[in-house]
Formats: structure tokens, C-alpha cells, sequence
């Protein structure tokens, strides 16, 4: 009896909780609630080379410079530079009286200590590739900091946009303590964090460039793209900055939400191997491409996520080699490809049996598709063909070895052409994993990254694209995305920009909800 | 009785041993190292070395095994990925999944076995129909389309529930109101599960001879179904929940992914696809670790439900 008795009770009261619990109200008029798709690592923004960090860390910290509209650089901390006649001594000059969270002042100081301690081997900053140029870090006076570059090095303003961390600070609380309590000197400070579960942002009041009008900022990792999609329609959330194709299709044409979105989200793209037989022969890759419909398959699977891709390089950075691309890709065409596929047999280049294997991550959906896709049009045609689908460290692993003769990758970065080449083509760059080799590529690399001449530079650049993708074809552009926010009606002022940052407080902008 | 637990408590230690071999023999096969997948493709060289030196991911593999446990007893295994102790970031996790699964757990008890009985008793009624074809239902329909499901009823619809996200503790309000929904989406299998398996029982035992002379005593129906049969009916029922139970712990890893819930189903997938090694040892052994206690709680349990059974 007394369990029949509990358990009636228990039932009673699952069923009270339910309907008594209205979701609490927002009462609190100027909080924004932001839904992102995985929680950050670490809020030091020394570390901050994984795309979900760079971009919480841009609300905590500022650096001497800032991307304004359209990626121009624009002042920051500092109000204004210098750069000597030979390109390698850049001379800042800081505002002053700029207070970080916790009241300490920002002088010369901390901005040495911010670039000493990424430059640090010892840290193993994943950013130090960006600033290995610097030879060394001068205070001229408190409000005055030098940097002396070994060689002149034209992308080198946008590593000036790193957030400027508190010496004194850093150094009471050590590297770890610090990445989990940041201090910065952005637009908001740190007020609570819950790993896996929500960022809480209070407002700067001391913030210099001017008063943050979101009194509260709450980020909430939600992996789930449909969950955050309801989250936003039931109000758990105000934003939501990575809801995948099915969900945006859905939030088009509703009054009550408004979708914003920007170019320069990043590339999709096949690459092939330069090493490896039959992926190193143009022929092969030429016959690849003829059986692979790209320009059919990329609005079907990305939606308003993404446009056809033909240069590397997103829509919103220079040179401008689209059309010129375009130009030169080899198009869909299904008769000729399985006559050059008999060709390819004949010369001896593929057997009967060669199988191609197509390597892609396992993380994104999208791209996994464009790869199964392609794997049942090759096939149409003649080939044999296989997705072979991956976790992403395996992958990489097998990238890096050279096992791997065609692969599917995306990539992001800071909006610098050099940032985006240099490491995917230069013999010996970091990022080449299809083994490209060129020499005349290398200097034409070289000279760009050192060229203080913009007009140089963009023909170098230009060079590089006809080269590489034009004539070689090593890599082939598949997808540029766009950055889609889908946000509520009453956000005002927020639209997606540059991939790295949300931009709630910027110079052009100050996000605040409307009541 | 007592000595019985003291042996099955000892046995721990070697079963432990075992997976942590197991585990970090197969941590090393993947291919993969922590340092390409967390510092990414833009990582120096330097920077790869300097984060293997500092977590002696250059010594020999027994250096290494040797260390992982070694720290992983003394409490100070340090995760790779979050730079902070591991047993930090599981005490913080394991809160979140032991207030999912239990709560999960009680729904599914307080609901499934009444049905079952009652499904048993009142054997090809509409009840019996109706409720078996949920179960059923229950059972095909992943966790991921019910969590969803729920979420839209529940937050979309009739906006009284939160969609996701961990509130706080289980006591308080927004703790409570985050839970239910995670917690009856996870309950749903179990339920489905435990009511058919309470049923097919209970319709076996309500067969059995002891039944029939207990009926033709003249014992009341609800007595013999209660008393006689119930108890009887509970043995595999209770084996079935033990071994759901160290699945709610372990295994909730859709249901958690669909709440963004922090438990440590969702953790121990990240540690891996991290190569976070630390944080794979430490997880999956606090997780063996439950489980191996659940199994220890459900072979105490069967003393009291069946007199028959003595560890003695």
C-alpha cells in the first residue's frame, strides 16, 4: 500500500513540476543569449587558435588594433602607429588611462609581455607562427611600444589584433588559473563560466571605445543544430550563429526572426596529392573533375550556406581571380570524362581495378555529402570511387604521412591573402599536404609576404592562384561560406563580419535588444 | 554476507587494472596524437613538442602507463584538452549524469512496473494493447527523435520547459525545470523496456503452481498479485534495470547531446576525439567504476527480493 502510495505521490509531482514551471522571463531587458555549437577550451587568448575561442575572446579582450567594416584595420588600444620606410620597425602609440577588468592600467608593458609570452616557445601558443617575424619587443615609454621585425612582413597588422592580457595578473595567477579567470580589457568581462553548459559576460563600464549597451551576454554551447533552432523559437535563446542548412531553410521566411549573413565563412575544397600516383597527373585530375557536377551539387547541399568556390581565397579578401577561375575550371561533362577515363586506362596511367579513395572529416556534414555525391557521379562515369569518412585526427594523421590522394578539407583564416596561401603552397608551408612543389610559387610567396607594395602583392597573389589552381590544379575550390546569424526580432545592431569575432561592440556597431 | 561485499569490493581493483590496460592499449592504436588534433594544422613543431614534453607523451609506453596511473590514483591526472585536473572536470560532470540517470531511473520504476502489472493482470485488454504498443514504440524510436519530440511539445509549443541546457542542482527550481525533459526523454527506453519485461514476468509467475494454491486458499486477487507474485516477478526485472542503470551512466550520450547536457557520456566522446588521454583514463575508469558497483548493488538487492538467494 505505502508503495502504491509513493509512487501516486512521485507520479503527482512529476506531473505538478511540469505544468507549474513556466520558463523563467527575461526579465532582465539587456541580456543576450547567444547559441553556439561547442563550448570553448580556454579563454587565454594566447591559446585562442580554435574558431569557438577567437570568437569569445573577442568580446573579453582588445588588442592594439581592431578589424572595422569591411576588415580594415582600424585603432584599438592604440590610437595610432607608425611603420618605418623599410617595412620592419612599427612603432605604437597606446591610449591612455585604459583600465582592464580588474582596474590594473594597460601601459606598454602588458603589450610586450601579451607578444613575449605568445612568442615564448616554451607556451607552445598556437599563434606564435603569426608573429615569428618579430625580432624584438622595445618600450619606448608606457604609453609607447615598438616592434622590430627581422624582415619586412606586410601581413603583419593583423597579429596586432590580438587581445593585450594583464602582466601583472597573468604572472599572480599563472597561465592556467588565468585561461579559466581572464582579465582583458574589452567590452566585457567574465562573470561566470560552466564548462559545457554557459559563458555568462557582464558589461565593461569602464570600456574605452564606449558604453556596452547589452547589460549581460550568455553564451550556451548547444551542439545540436535543430535543438538550437528550437531554443531560439521557445526564446532559450536570443541568436543562434551556426544552425546548419535544414534550419535555416525553415527561419527564411518568418516575420519574427531575421536572418543576416556575410560572406568570408571559409573554404571548401578537394585536394590532391602531388606525390602520389595517379593524383599527381593534371590528366587524372582533369578526368576528376569532367565527372564531378560542383556547380550542380554545391546549392543543393549548402543552401544559403554557400556559393560555388573558385578561388581559394573568400569573396571578400583580394585578388580577385573568380572569374578568371572560373574560366579555367573544367566543367561537368559526363561523355567527355568516360572517354578520358578509357584515355587514362589506354595510356596506362589507372588500371582496371584503381579505386579512388576520397578522404573526408567526419565533423561536417556538408562536406560529407559533397564527397558522397561526387563518389556516385564518378562512379556514373566509370570510375571507381569510395567516401572514406574520418575522424579528424585520424585523418590528419594520414594526410601528414602522404597515405592520402584525395581529400576534402575546409579552412578558415585572418583576412590577409599571405595567411591564406603561404602555408597551403609553399613547398615547405605548413599546411601543404598535398606535397605541392614549385619554385617559381615559393618566391612568388616570398616576395608578396614581404612586399610593402599592395599593388605587387596582389599581382604575386594572382600569380599564385592561376598557377596553383588555374594551370595545376592541386587544390579545387568547392564551396565558399557564408556566416549566417538567425536571431530574434528584437536584436538590433548585429550582423555577422569577420569569422573570428562577434561583433557586439565594434566600432561601427553596438548591439542592444529592443523592447 | 558481509564478507561476500568485502570480496566483490577487493575484485574491483583487479577488474580496473584490466581496463585501464585495455584502454591504454587501444588509446594507442588510434591513430592520431593529442597534441596534431588539439593544437590543430596550424601548430609548430615547437609548440607540438613542447605540449608532449609537458605531458610525457615522449617517454616509453610503460613510463607511461606507469604515470597515468600513477596520477590517475593519486588524483592528479591533468587533462590535456581543459589544462585542469581531470578529476575536477568529472566531479563537475558526474553531478549532471548521476541527477539524469537516477531521475531517469526513478521515472522509469514508478511507471514501468505498475503498467507491467497491470498489462499482466488485466492480460488482452485495451490497457494491455494500448500500453505493450507504446513499450514498443518506446523501444524503436531512438532517444535522439524523442528528446526532439519532447522538446517541441514541451518548449515550443507550450513554452512551460526549458529546451536544453543544465540549470543547476536537481533541488533547485531552474535545476529541476532543465531536468525533466532530458530525464523522461532517457526514461523512455527503460520504461518501454522495464513494462514489457515486468509483464512477460508477471504473466509466468501468475502461472505457476504456488499462484494457483494461493488462489484456491482463498487469498484475495490483490494479495496474490502484490505479495505472491510480484516479488517473484521482480528478479529479472531488477537484473534488467541494474544493467540499463550503468547504460543511463555511461551510455547517454544521444540524450545528452540533444539537451547539451554536461555529463560525462558527452565527455568521455569529446576526450577521445581529442586524443585527450588523461581525460579517456580517467573517465572511462570512473565509469567502469560505476558499473561494476551498480552490478555489486543489483546482486545485494536480489537477496532481499528472493530469500532463495544467500551470498553466504
Amino acid at each position: 500500500m505505502s508503495k502504491k502510495l509513493f509512487s501516486i505521490i512521485l507520479t503527482a509531482a512529476l506531473l505538478i513540476s511540469i505544468f507549474s514551471l513556466a520558463v523563467a522571463a527575461q526579465d532582465d531587458d539587456q541580456t543576450l543569449v547567444i547559441g553556439f555549437e561547442a563550448d570553448v577550451s580556454s579563454l587565454d587568448p594566447g591559446f585562442a587558435d580554435i574558431s569557438v575561442n577567437e570568437r569569445v575572446n573577442s568580446l573579453i579582450y582588445d588588442g592594439l588594433v581592431e578589424y572595422g567594416e569591411n576588415n580594415k584595420i582600424v585603432p584599438g588600444i592604440a590610437y595610432d602607429w607608425d611603420i618605418s620606410d623599410d617595412g620592419t620597425v612599427y612603432t605604437f602609440y597606446l591610449q591612455q588611462g585604459i583600465p582592464f577588468h580588474n582596474g590594473e592600467s594597460l601601459t606598454a608593458e602588458d603589450v610586450k609581455f601579451t607578444y613575449d609570452r605568445i612568442l615564448n616557445p616554451d607556451n607552445g601558443s598556437g599563434l606564435r607562427g603569426k608573429v615569428t617575424i618579430i625580432d624584438r619587443i622595445e618600450i619606448v615609454d608606457d604609453y609607447t611600444v615598438r616592434f622590430v621585425l627581422k624582415e619586412p612582413y606586410s601581413p603583419f597588422m593583423l597579429a596586432m589584433t590580438f587581445g593585450i592580457v594583464p602582466k601583472d595578473y597573468v604572472q599572480r595567477v599563472g597561465a592556467d588559473e588565468f585561461s579559466r579567470n581572464p582579465v582583458g580589457a574589452g567590452p566585457f568581462k567574465l562573470e561566470e563560466w560552466v564548462p559545457d553548459t554557459r559563458i555568462v559576460l557582464t558589461a565593461n563600464e569602464t570600456y574605452w571605445m564606449k558604453d556596452p549597451k547589452l547589460s549581460k551576454v550568455i553564451i550556451r554551447p548547444i551542439p545540436e543544430s535543430s535543438v538550437q533552432a528550437m531554443e531560439l523559437r521557445s526564446g532559450g535563446i536570443d541568436v543562434a550563429v551556426s544552425l546548419d542548412v535544414g534550419q535555416l531553410d525553415n527561419f527564411k521566411d518568418e516575420a519574427d526572426f531575421q536572418v543576416k549573413s556575410a560572406a568570408g565563412g571559409g573554404v571548401h575544397f578537394f585536394g590532391f596529392n602531388d606525390k602520389m600516383a595517379p593524383f599527381d597527373n593534371v590528366e587524372f585530375r582533369e578526368a576528376f573533375l569532367m565527372a564531378s557536377p560542383i556547380e550542380q551539387i554545391v546549392p543543393q547541399i549548402y543552401g544559403p550556406l554557400g556559393v560555388t568556390a573558385y578561388s581559394f581565397v573568400p569573396p571578400t579578401l583580394w585578388p580577385d581571380e573568380r572569374d578568371y577561375l572560373k574560366d579555367e575550371r573544367v566543367n561537368f561533362n559526363p561523355e567527355m570524362a568516360k572517354e578520358k577515363l578509357q584515355e587514362l586506362k589506354d595510356k596506362g596511367i589507372i588500371d582496371d581495378d584503381f579505386t579512388i579513395d576520397i578522404y573526408v572529416p567526419s565533423s561536417n556534414n556538408s562536406r560529407i555529402k559533397v564527397v558522397e555525391a561526387l563518389v556516385t557521379s564518378l562512379r556514373q562515369v566509370g570510375f571507381k570511387a569510395q567516401a572514406q569518412v574520418m575522424e579528424f585526427g585520424t585523418m590528419w594523421d594520414k594526410l601528414g604521412a602522404g597515405e592520402i590522394g584525395v581529400y576534402m578539407l575546409s579552412f578558415v583564416s585572418d583576412p590577409d591573402p599571405d595567411y591564406w596561401l603561404y602555408r597551403w603552397f609553399k613547398s615547405d608551408g605548413s599546411l601543404n599536404k598535398s606535397f605541392y612543389e614549385n619554385d617559381q610559387v615559393d618566391e612568388w610567396l616570398e616576395v608578396a609576404r614581404t612586399s610593402s607594395n599592395q599593388d605587387e602583392r596582389a599581382e604575386m597573389y594572382s600569380k599564385v592562384l592561376r598557377k596553383t589552381l588555374g594551370d595545376d590544379k592541386v587544390l579545387v575550390p568547392v564551396a565558399h561560406i557564408n556566416q549566417i546569424y538567425v536571431m530574434n526580432n528584437s536584436v538590433k545592431e548585429l550582423a555577422p563580419g569577420n569569422p573570428i569575432l562577434i561583433p557586439l561592440v565594434t566600432p561601427d556597431a553596438n548591439v542592444y535588444i529592443e523592447q | 554476507m558481509f564478507g561476500y561485499i568485502i570480496k566483490r569490493l577487493l575484485w574491483i581493483i583487479p577488474v580496473l587494472i584490466g581496463v585501464s590496460l585495455i584502454l591504454f592499449g587501444i588509446m594507442q592504436m588510434i591513430p592520431g596524437d593529442p597534441a596534431s588534433v588539439l593544437l590543430g594544422p596550424k601548430a609548430s613543431q615547437e609548440a607540438v613538442e613542447t605540449l608532449n614534453k609537458r605531458f610525457g607523451l615522449e617517454e616509453p609506453l610503460h613510463i607511461q602507463y606507469y604515470l597515468l596511473m600513477k596520477n590517475f590514483v593519486t588524483g592528479r591526472l591533468e587533462s590535456i584538452y581543459y589544462k585542469v585536473e581531470v578529476i575536477e572536470i568529472i566531479s563537475q560532470k558526474l553531478r549532471a549524469t548521476v541527477e539524469l540517470g537516477l531521475t531517469a531511473l526513478v521515472i522509469a520504476v514508478v511507471l514501468a512496473i505498475p503498467i507491467g502489472i497491470l498489462a499482466a493482470v488485466k492480460k488482452n485488454s485495451v490497457f494491455d494493447y494500448f500500453s505493450m504498443m507504446l513499450a514498443t514504440l518506446g523501444i524503436s524510436i531512438p532517444v535522439f527523435f524523442t528528446g526532439i519530440l519532447l522538446i517541441y511539445i514541451f518548449s515550443v509549443i507550450f513554452n512551460v520547459l526549458p529546451s536544453s541546457g543544465y540549470g543547476g542542482p536537481l533541488w533547485t527550481k531552474e535545476g529541476w525545470a532543465h531536468l525533466i525533459l532530458p530525464a523522461f526523454s532517457l526514461s523512455s527506453i527503460l520504461i518501454a523496456s522495464t513494462s514489457r519485461l515486468t509483464r512477460s514476468s508477471m504473466l509466468e509467475v501468475l502461472q505457476e503452481d504456488f499462484i494457483r494454491t494461493a488462489r484456491a486458499k482463498g487469498v484475495k486477487e490483490a494479495v496474490v498479485v502484490n505479495k505472491h507474485a510480484f516479488k517473484n516477478a521482480m528478479i529479472p526485472v531488477i537484473t534488467n534495470i541494474g544493467n540499463q542503470l550503468a547504460m543511463l551512466f555511461g551510455g547517454a550520450i544521444l540524450t545528452e547531446t540533444v539537451f547539451a547536457w554536461p555529463g560525462i557520456g558527452r565527455l568521455a566522446v569529446k576526450a577521445v576525439s581529442y586524443r585527450d588521454q588523461p581525460l579517456v583514463f580517467g573517465t572511462i575508469l570512473v565509469l567502469s567504476f560505476l558499473y561494476v558497483v551498480t552490478n555489486l548493488i543489483i546482486d545485494i538487492l536480489y537477496v532481499f527480493i528472493n530469500p532463495q538467494i544467500s551470498y553466504s
